[in-house]
């Protein structure tokens, strides 16, 4: 038997949660998990804007399993997301309702982790079920060379240990 | 989910890790047995899971998955 898991978006004040495994997750100007193009982000004039951030997180369901350790999350490691766009990553222990991010400050390039430098969301160990680990939190970044519309998407990768 | 290897203790304490055809039997009781689970593609339309059985005995890692093992002492991750 293994720990049967789900990778959650969370949003609002509560931290309303959204099994995201293996469904798409929209950044965008507002706090919300809708695939949708409400709220979109805006090409600036100059500088920068930001996305509202949006927060995952490893929540084991069910199974049987011992342990979990080693919460990592880490990108293939290639930006396919197109001039002008990046995506934004850090480790948070606690929630809170997801803003709009205003700088990169704390943040690190989703891209610079990769399988051989992943971003750690907790050591652990972890037992039982629920929540476990670090939030990972991610925003993303556009600047004034972007072009308009959907971009390509990009895909995260989430590992842990289990005994 | 795809194959998820499953990790037993027998008698004398030797520990198996099976993925239902290749067995990996860890003989040392100060050696390490675990998964190491990752689901690809978060945040896309689609994903995938992958498992491999990682035995680890004096800094040495052995990792299998499928008919393919690796042997080092790099912390690798699927």
């Amino acid at each position: 038997m293994a720990a049967t898991y789900q990778i959650i978006e969370k949003n609002g004040a509560g931290g309303t949660p959204t099994d995201k495994t293996a469904g798409a997750i929209r950044f965008k100007n507002a706090d919300n998990a809708l695939v949708d193009t409400g709220n979109p982000m805006v090409k600036p004039a100059a500088g920068t804007d930001y996305s509202f951030e949006k927060w995952l997180r490893l929540n084991i369901t069910g199974g049987s399993y011992t342990e979990i350790s080693n919460i990592k999350i880490y990108s293939d490691g290639g930006n396919g997301m197109g001039a002008g766009v990046t995506l934004y990553a850090k480790a948070v222990a606690s929630y809170a309702t997801p803003a709009e991010a205003t700088g990169t400050a704390g943040y690190t390039s989703l891209f610079s982790y990769t399988s051989g430098s992943p971003l750690s969301l907790g050591a652990g160990p972890y037992s039982g079920t629920g929540e476990k680990g670090d939030h990972a939190v991610l925003m993303m970044a556009i600047d004034n060379t972007v072009s308009g519309g959907i971009t390509p998407s990009e895909t995260i990768t989430i590992g842990w240990d289990e005994i | 989910m795809g194959i998820i290897h499953e990790i037993t203790s027998d008698d004398q304490g030797y520990r198996h890790g099976t993925d239902g055809t290749i067995t990996t039997t860890l003989l040392e009781p100060d050696g390490r047995m675990f998964k190491r689970r990752s689901v690809h593609g978060v945040g896309g339309d689609s994903m995938e899971e992958d498992c491999w059985l990682v035995v680890e005995l004096d800094g040495v890692r052995v990792y299998q998955q499928g008919m393919h093992v690796v042997v080092t002492r790099q912390d690798l991750r699927p």
